[in-house]
This record gives C-alpha cells, structure tokens and sequence, in this order.
C-alpha cells in the first residue's frame, strides 16, 4: 500500500491543486480521496485501471469540496511545478519541446497559470478533459452535468486559453496565419 | 451561415481532427485555427505529466492516514452486533456439526468392533 502512494500521491496532488487552486484544500483533498481509495479498495478489480480510478475519486472529493466552500483564491508561482521528475501513470511526452528551453519553461508556467485563472466551470473540464483525458461522459458524470454542457464548456475554456496564450505569445498566435500569406503571395 | 465560424467551431469543440479536412486544405484561416488547436491540445496533454511540488509532509500523512482507516475498519466491523451474530450462528453451526461428526464416528467404531445390535423387544 505503501508503494501504490509513494508512486501516485504527486500526481493525485497536482490534479487536486489544478482543480482548487489552494494548496492546503488541495493536500486535504488527496488525503481523503486516499482513505475513500482503501474505504473502495475491496470493490477494485481492474488493477490497469488503478489511475484513472484514482484519479476519479480526487476528482469526486475535490468537486464536493468546491460544492461546499467557495474557493480561496490564492496563486501558486510557476517555480512550484517540476517537470523533472516523472512518475509513470500514463500519458504522453510533453509536445513542442517544451522543456529544453527557458522558452520552454516560460510556455509551461503560462499556460499552467492561464489555466489556473480559468473560472472553475471551465477549468474542471479542461483539467478533467484535456489535461486527465477523461472522456465527455466521466467528465459530465463528475461534474454532474450533461457531455453536451461538457462540450459547451470545453469550446468556451480552450479559446480563452488560446487568447491568454496568444497575448503571451504573439509569435505562435500568427506565425501559421503570415506563412500562409507568404504561401499565396 | 458562414463555414469558417462553424469549422472553427467544431475545431474547438470536437479537436482538430473534426474539422472537415477539404475545407482545412482550401482555407488558410482555419488551417491556422486548426494548427493552434492542435498545439494547444497537445500541450494540455502534456501537462499530465507535470507534477507540483507536494508538501514534504503529505506522504507521511497519507500513509498515517490510510493505516488509521484501515484499523478503524477492522474495529468497526468487530464492533457491530451483526459481526457477533454471525459469529455466535457460526460457532453454534461449527458446535453441531462437530457433535454429529463425533456421533458418527462412535457409532462406526461400534460397528467396527462387532458389539451387539440390540434386539428389539416384542411383547
């Protein structure tokens, strides 16, 4: 058991802090979704399953939490994230090349706070959608709303996040746009 | 109804690869939209691997926590009467059967030693 925390607490930590913004709600909420984890562990049969599983309790607690209390809000600095250290739960290589460059980490840092700033309708989707690659069902389940107000909620979150990141980012906002015009000219 | 606004649409909805490609290869604009969206996709997914730097002490806290749980547990199902219930039935089930087992056995080993079978009485 010991193990199964040691290899999985960061990243349920992470995702409870990308959904309530505070990190004290966010270690309380992990140590609760842990003791819901073994409270439900007789009932787990899919071993493969165990992240997404775990990570849908986070979800659940962190949403219940937020029912309840309205969010302090208090912003975490970017110096708080570490790409360094990996833990293996899945997903992909981090794209762009992100990480080789102070570029890199200038884009991360942005756009980790640019999803912070989303109101909380549309950063739990897209942490719960984008970032965790849940489906639109087990979002709207978690959320307690339908996938079509998921998808609606989605369209209105990633263009916010797409003008943050082209205010930052100008270069990347219109690069594509001025090779086509060279393209036609 | 323009199609640019719906293609741009179903790109920020459904993703990239939703978009109707004929209208992506004809028009810059969208091609464009469609190559952010893209980036922007690929990097959300990329920050799952990204980890915050938890408090030093809340792994320790879990573990405490976890292990407080599962004590609790286990005096919680000790403590309720139906645990005793089922106990004192099982006890009372393991009882019997163990006295039929010692009756069946004495009356093998009778048999076994050829003692005499009771006639029965007439009157």
């Amino acid at each position: 058991m010991e193990d199964l925390i040691a290899g999985s607490y960061r990243a349920a930590y992470t995702l409870a802090l990308r959904l309530m913004g505070n990190p004290d709600d966010a270690a309380e909420a992990t140590q609760e979704a842990y003791i819901r984890m073994v409270r439900g562990l007789k009932r787990f049969r899919e071993v493969g399953a165990f992240p997404t599983w775990l990570f849908k309790i986070v979800s659940n607690v962190c949403m219940t939490e937020m029912r309840k209390r309205n969010r302090r809000e208090l912003p975490v600095e970017i110096d708080t994230m570490d790409g360094a250290e990996r833990l293996a739960l899945g997903g992909e290589t981090p794209p762009l090349d992100a990480e080789e460059t102070a570029i890199g980490n200038l884009f991360w840092g942005e756009l980790e706070r640019s999803v912070r700033s989303l109101p909380d309708p549309y950063r739990s989707v897209v942490v719960l959608r984008d970032i965790q690659g849940l489906s639109g069902e087990e979002t709207g389940e978690i959320l307690g709303i339908s996938p079509g107000a998921v998808k609606v909620r989605l369209h209105r979150a990633r263009r916010k996040l797409k003008e943050d990141l082209a205010d930052q980012f100008p270069e990347w906002a219109t690069g594509t746009e001025e090779e086509g015009k060279r393209e036609t000219a | 109804m323009n199609q640019c606004q719906d293609v741009e649409r179903i790109i920020w909805t459904d993703g990239p690869d939703a978009a109707p490609q004929d209208h992506i290869d004809d028009c810059l604009s969208c091609r464009a939209e469609s190559r952010r969206a893209a980036d922007l996709q690929a990097a959300l997914s990329g920050m799952r691997n990204r980890f915050a730097v938890a408090p030093i002490e809340l792994e320790s806290k879990i573990i405490a926590a976890v292990n407080r749980t599962r004590i609790d547990r286990a005096r919680d199902i000790v403590s309720h009467p139906k645990f005793w219930r089922g106990a004192a039935v099982g006890a009372a089930a393991a009882a019997a059967a163990a006295t039929a087992a010692i009756g069946v056995m004495r009356a093998r080993r009778r048999i076994a030693g050829g003692a005499p079978i009771a006639a029965p009485e007439v009157a």
